[in-house]
């Protein structure tokens, strides 16, 4: 058994979280707002990937170009889909399960149309290279320390938006009391379909850092999109700082189960079940998440039983 | 030749095979209410005890049985806990188990051969001659479509089906006429998951090969797409929806050795199928086929 | 026969229900009667098991009930209609009450097969199904979906499957809301007799105390979650506190 290095699985746990709080953010933000959990999500992050690789791979454009064609890109898909398909639904009074099915549609038309445009095989970011170092025992890669950075930017970013500014107070409005909020005067359409850019937008920009970590396939969204759904169940769906919170909690529970796995003697590959795990145990025991759960209660009723 | 028979005959049986799957999903879904988008977790446990109980020589009936019975007991297990969820944590809990299975299967090579799967599964009519089997498969198959139709017709045309549809209309209510909806909702799990675990049995005699990667979430989003173009709430549309979906691939695979077109056909056929998906649900959501008013037998 | 001692329900510390007693009587019409928000309908819910208490008991026949879900309470005879009418709307009007008949063969998985059996039983079914749609000028609809109806016509339904399942005890929360006056008179008058002649006894939410007056044999007022006052109709009508409260809420 290899040896383990408590501060490096950490700093991955951090990694993956920060990544996490990408691709999720947007996930949550359209569950509240629209109502339906959005399979298409895997897509908005595969899209990104692809933009990048097509910037900065195909046209030489260089990256900071592509991070931001991947950005607009994506939040296009994203707010087109919106408005072109669940939108027409939702106004004819759709199910949920019709909406989350028509996601899956929307994913399938987006995941073809990027296999015919760019093939079904293994790419990888050639031009890239993301200078590797040591940090005391912490091994890191340039990419690892730029997701850090864009994950802790944006949650700043995404909390002063929240709080500070009007268009970001209207966001929460309309997310807590659409029917308040419309008759406050906020346009809640205008404000649904911004929150479908931003959110299909950053999948977008994750999407191309989880495949310039590893390798861009047109199923990349989708080994991303189950513990996404973790992540924001965990935290409790609409809640942006339980999202945060979830991110960090499955990014350390992935990595941490190396451990556990390993000296069992089972494969790493389970690492990517436990966001899966995690999804399943939260929603039997406590549906609405980390929120969910009575934590006063918890402590009320050990002190009654201390005192019977 | 214009047209190989085998073709037909492999196309035949593999809409009867998703018929049957998308049966499965209609009497959970269509009938009772319960969004299962962890289908192919069924399929998948049918195939997998199927094909090991056919490989250590027992006949295709022991093995058809067997994975009736394990899917079932899955489903059952399944659905204690996530029945009393809301249907879209439903959704997510069964998708999610469904992938947690295959990835359980493709690494435990001592249960199944992990990634390589399973291979030389018996078939379930062994006759001579290629064209003889094909008949053969197609026979089988259908008679299991068969069966299942008029079995699934039958309790729909019963009191229970008709409380499993009241428990899809409003549940509270029927537990107001003292209905207990949970067990109910627990066995529609299992019945739909043993059909499907059938669905598996055939599907891996048929191909005498099966492995992890057959059993990807697509499978699920395929039949969920074809009982949707079909009909929700309608056994004959669910078929009618697998006849629907397996013809528009295997057109799209004609296309490909006949036409040369810049798109690549397979592509194609999945976003026209996409594109056709979102359309039906936009401006016929009750599928081709609505949900008839059923009368009692 | 149903008996609340000290019943409360808080909703994430609003008090909804604050401390209700009361006691119905075997095969009597009994009225609540409140103004909006006075809780009547949670209490109702209480008593049905849709919700738990925080405190306090329930008893039917003498037996502890609260915190039963409600098939449980069901079968002890124990069945409540909606204020907002939930029929199963894809099923039809006929269906909808057939649905709610009691210890079906049928509904057993294992006796789907066993047709002669459940067909007989069906058969009974039917006959006391048309006969309630007799009574509730629903026999023309018998083949429509429940999903078609009109509000009124909702309610009624709503009174016939509840009637379709021989209860000890039925619950119905303002049976007539919605319901065209004559048919009302009707519908009370048919409550009425069966309480009589059936063995029946109900437990009956009106908003309007004036409809329900001449039916009744007891009533409770309900205000911001207690009992204010109770009585026969003619002394709670009477009450100086039960006008008050009705006047405070114009």
């Amino acid at each position: 058994m290899p040896e383990i290095n408590i501060l490096q699985i950490l700093f991955n746990s951090i990694v993956t979280g920060s990544l996490y709080i990408l691709v999720a953010l947007g996930l949550t933000m359209t569950y509240t707002l629209t109502k339906f959990p959005n399979f298409a999500h895997a897509e908005f992050i595969t899209i990104g990937a692809y933009i990048v690789y097509a910037v900065t791979e195909q046209l030489g454009l260089g990256i900071i170009p592509g991070i931001l064609m991947a950005f607009i890109v994506s939040g296009f898909v994203g707010v087109g889909s919106f408005l072109l398909v669940y939108r027409p639904l939702e106004r004819r009074k759709s199910t949920m399960v019709q909406l989350m099915v028509s996601s899956i549609g929307v994913g399938i038309v987006i995941r073809y149309l990027i296999q015919q445009i760019w093939g079904g095989q293994d790419l990888r970011f050639k031009t890239l290279e993301f200078s590797a170092f040591n940090v005391g025992p912490i091994r890191m890669t340039m990419l690892w320390v730029i997701i850090i950075v864009t994950g802790i930017l944006l949650v700043v970013i995404i909390h002063l938006l929240l709080t500070q500014t009007k268009i970001g107070k209207a966001m929460r409005a309309t997310a807590a009391n659409p029917g308040l909020a419309q008759s406050c005067g906020i346009d809640i359409d205008k404000i649904t379909a911004i929150v479908w850019f931003i959110g299909a937008a950053l999948a977008g920009v994750g999407g191309f850092f989880k495949a310039a970590d590893t390798k861009l396939v047109p199923v990349l969204g989708w080994s991303v999109l189950l513990p996404a759904f973790a992540v924001i169940v965990l935290g409790g769906i609409g809640s942006f700082y339980g999202m945060i919170a979830g991110a960090y909690i499955i990014g350390l529970a992935e990595n941490f189960s190396i451990i556990p796995l390993l000296s069992l003697g089972l494969s790493t590959d389970y690492k990517t079940a436990v966001g899966f795990i995690v999804i399943i145990l939260i929603l039997i025991f406590s549906p609405s998440g980390l929120a969910g759960i009575d934590w006063g209660g918890i402590f009320k009723r050990k002190k009654h039983r201390g005192e019977s | 030749m214009a047209f190989p028979i085998g073709y037909l005959l492999d196309t035949l049986v593999f809409a009867g095979i998703f018929g049957i799957l998308s049966l499965s999903l209609n009497i959970e879904f269509g009938h009772t209410g319960l969004p299962n988008f962890g289908k192919v977790a069924f399929f998948m446990i049918g195939a997998y005890t199927s094909a090991l109980i056919t490989l250590s020589g027992k006949p295709f009936i022991a093995g058809i049985t067997g994975a009736m019975i394990v899917s079932g007991i899955c489903g059952v297990l399944i659905s204690l806990p996530a029945i009393r969820l809301r249907e879209d944590y439903l959704a997510i809990t069964t998708l999610a188990f469904g992938e947690i299975l295959r990835l359980i299967l493709k690494n435990e090579e001592w249960i199944a051969g992990g990634v390589l799967g399973l291979k030389g599964i018996p078939e379930a009519l062994s006759l001579k001659g290629v064209q003889a089997t094909l008949y053969g498969h197609v026979v089988v198959v259908y008679i299991s479509l068969a069966i299942f139709f008029i079995f699934l017709r039958f309790l729909e045309k019963s009191p229970y089906g008709r409380l499993l549809k009241a428990i899809r209309e409003d549940e509270l209510a029927a537990q107001s006429f003292g209905k207990n909806t949970v067990f109910y909702k627990a066995q529609s799990f299992a019945i739909g998951s043993a059909v499907a675990g059938a669905a598996g049995s055939l599907y891996a005699q048929y191909l005498s090969y099966i492995g992890p990667d057959l059993f990807m979430p697509i499978v699920t989003f395929t039949v969920w797409a074809m009982l949707i173009i079909g009909g929700i709430g309608n056994y004959k549309g669910a078929i009618l929806g697998s006849f629907i979906y397996i013809g528009f691939e295997r057109g799209a695979r004609i296309m490909k050795d006949y036409l040369h077109l810049p798109v690549d056909p397979n592509n194609l056929m999945f976003i026209i199928f996409g594109l056709l998906l979102i359309v039906v649900l936009l401006f016929r959501p009750e599928g081709v086929l609505k949900e008839e008013k059923v009368k009692l037998l | 026969m149903l008996k609340v001692v000290d019943l409360h329900k808080d909703f994430g510390g609003l008090k909804v229900l604050d401390g209700v007693d009361l006691e119905v009587e075997r095969n009597q019409v009994v009225g609540l009667i409140g103004p909006n928000g006075s809780g009547k309908t949670t209490l109702f819910n209480v008593i049905a098991g849709v919700y738990k208490p925080t405190s306090g008991e329930v008893l039917l026949d003498g037996e502890r009930v609260d915190g039963l879900k409600p098939d449980q309470l069901y079968r002890k005879g124990l069945v409540r209609t909606f204020q907002i009418p939930r029929p199963f709307r894809k099923l039809t009007v006929l269906d909808n009450l057939l649905l709610a008949g009691r210890e079906q063969i049928g509904e057993r998985f294992l006796n789907v097969f066993r047709l002669i059996k459940w067909k007989m039983q069906e058969k009974e079914l039917l006959e006391k199904a048309e006969e309630i749609m007799d009574l509730l000028n629903l026999s023309h609809l018998s083949d429509e979906y429940a999903g078609n109806l009109s509000g009124g016509q909702l309610k009624l339904l709503e009174l016939g499957r509840a009637l379709m399942s021989d209860p000890k005890i039925m619950l119905l929360d303002e049976p007539a809301g919605g319901v065209n006056p004559t048919l009302a008179i009707r519908l009370f008058g048919k409550i009425r007799e069966l309480a009589e002649t059936r063995n029946l006894t109900f437990f009956i939410i009106e908003h309007r105390m004036e409809t329900l007056m001449n039916y009744s044999d007891y009533m409770f007022v309900l205000y911001r979650g207690k009992i204010i006052v109770e009585g026969e109709p003619k002394k709670v009508m009477d009450d100086e506190r039960v006008i008050e409260v009705y006047l405070g809420e114009l």
